[in-house]
């Protein structure tokens, strides 16, 4: 299958970098794949999982919000953060997830821009919590 | 003539200030490692952002227009100048150089958006206005400071406040050539499109998912931070590496002068005994008349 080169970047390290069959993610529109040959385009890249197929196998990552550019056999994802299932702390999650819930429950006086830091701060914590629970529950299976 | 005392009190003073130095050295040796490793990885991430905007400027039909220079024949333009220091001094002529760099880029009067205490306090007691004190901790930058300096720049910008963003932070060559640089943050460079004609050859149009509009609207903020964040680990960097430097030249200093004084001292000690045996001398020959 052919490849396309794929780079993500986040402010604090090139999280991956390399050749890939194919990438799914969620773009503020849904969620989109990208292929080979996929055409030029410019998008706004929402907190989701990120799958990344290659020869080797799929490999998964938790992102948080960014943007992604892909042109002629090069796609460059820029996030503010991006994790390995293997790397989130769930307690820590945990806890952020808890933390923005309540906010959003009981600070009744926040202004729209506050709830909606909220409200993007529970959706990341849900997701690294859903990256890690995809990671323990397959990885079985990965070994096999 | 410094009498014994005098000169072993220098030294002891020279003594105590060597050590400080010695140990401001260690200190900024070890955070300009961390810091350079920092810098390292966020590189990349800073370059290629840069990179990838100039590109989808080019090649966009028509790009978000409220981010571009929509105001050009505005009479008076409102410029805002970003203007990144530390928050102590003793780093040599880091914070200096980067005040001398601003103030010849801005005249008296000009808007300015100080991060760092040095250049707060300074420029405070001198002719410009001072729009928003961000208590950015310049102990280690972080994404999310680098976050709300961008949010405030875009906001301002695009309610019409300010016209022109740009940032003066200090670009790190290498350990001992640093260099003050300023660069442009908003409104995007439209001469990126002027540039178009010569990456002809690159024929990528992009298509927008959703529309321009909302991706200009997200892309932005994400690019600003990006710079904004950048800009801020690099001057951290540098700023250590002139701490660094300026105290190694200090406990050289301490050193060399600390010598100078010991033989100052001996030449001391040797005169007072001379003196003294030639009074027990003198002493003894009027004994013997």
């Amino acid at each position: 299958m052919s490849t396309i080169h794929c780079e993500v970047l986040t402010p604090y390290r090139r999280f991956f970098s390399g050749e890939v069959e194919s990438l799914l993610f969620v773009t503020h529109d849904g969620e989109i794949e990208i292929l080979a040959d996929h055409e030029p385009i410019a998008s706004a890249v929402g907190i989701g999982i990120l799958r990344i197929r290659t020869e080797g196998g799929d490999k998964r990552a938790a992102l948080s919000e960014g943007f992604v550019r892909v042109k002629t056999g090069r796609v460059d994802i820029f996030v503010d953060a991006a994790e390995w299932p293997e790397e989130i702390e769930v307690e820590r999650a945990e806890k952020a997830l808890e933390r923005a819930e309540k906010r959003l429950a009981e600070d009744t006086e926040a202004q729209a821009w506050q709830v909606a830091a909220s409200r993007r701060a529970a959706a990341r914590a849900r997701n690294r919590l859903a990256a890690s629970r995809w990671a323990t529950e397959s990885a079985p299976q990965q070994e096999a | 003539m410094e009498t014994m005392r005098d000169i072993r009190n220098r030294m002891r003073s020279v003594r105590q200030s060597l050590q400080i130095t010695g140990a401001m050295k260690l200190i900024s040796t070890a955070k300009l490692r961390k810091a350079r490793r920092r810098l390292d990885e966020t590189l990349p991430y800073f370059q290629a952002i840069r990179e990838t905007m100039r590109d989808i400027i080019m090649h966009a039909q028509a790009p978000g227009e409220k981010w571009f220079d929509t105001r050009k024949d505005k009479a008076e333009r409102k410029v805002c100048t970003l203007v990144i220091t530390a928050d102590k001094g003793l780093a040599g002529g880091y914070n200096n150089a980067v005040i001398r760099y601003a103030e010849a880029a801005c005249p008296p009067g000009s808007i300015l958006l100080p991060i760092g205490q040095v250049g707060k306090r300074y420029f405070l007691e001198r002719d410009f206005v001072l729009l928003e004190d961000f208590a950015v901790s310049r102990k280690e930058p972080s994404v999310s400071e680098a976050k709300d300096v961008a949010a405030f720049a875009a906001d301002q910008f695009l309610s019409g406040r300010i016209d022109e963003f740009r940032v003066v932070f200090t670009r790190m060559h290498s350990t001992v050539k640093l260099e003050p640089e300023m660069i442009g943050l908003l409104p995007l460079d439209q001469g990126a499109i002027a540039a178009r004609a010569r990456h002809s050859q690159d024929t990528d149009v992009y298509s927008y998912e959703p529309d321009e509009d909302s991706v200009f609207d997200v892309l932005v903020p994400h690019y600003l931070k990006g710079i904004i964040y950048g800009a801020l680990v690099e001057a951290f960097a540098s700023e250590q590496a002139a701490r660094m430097t300026a105290m190694d030249s200090a406990t050289k200093n301490a050193e060399e002068m600390l010598g100078r004084l010991r033989l100052v001292y001996n030449r001391a000690r040797q005169a007072a005994i001379t003196s003294e045996v030639s009074e027990i001398v003198a002493g003894a020959a009027a004994l013997q008349d």
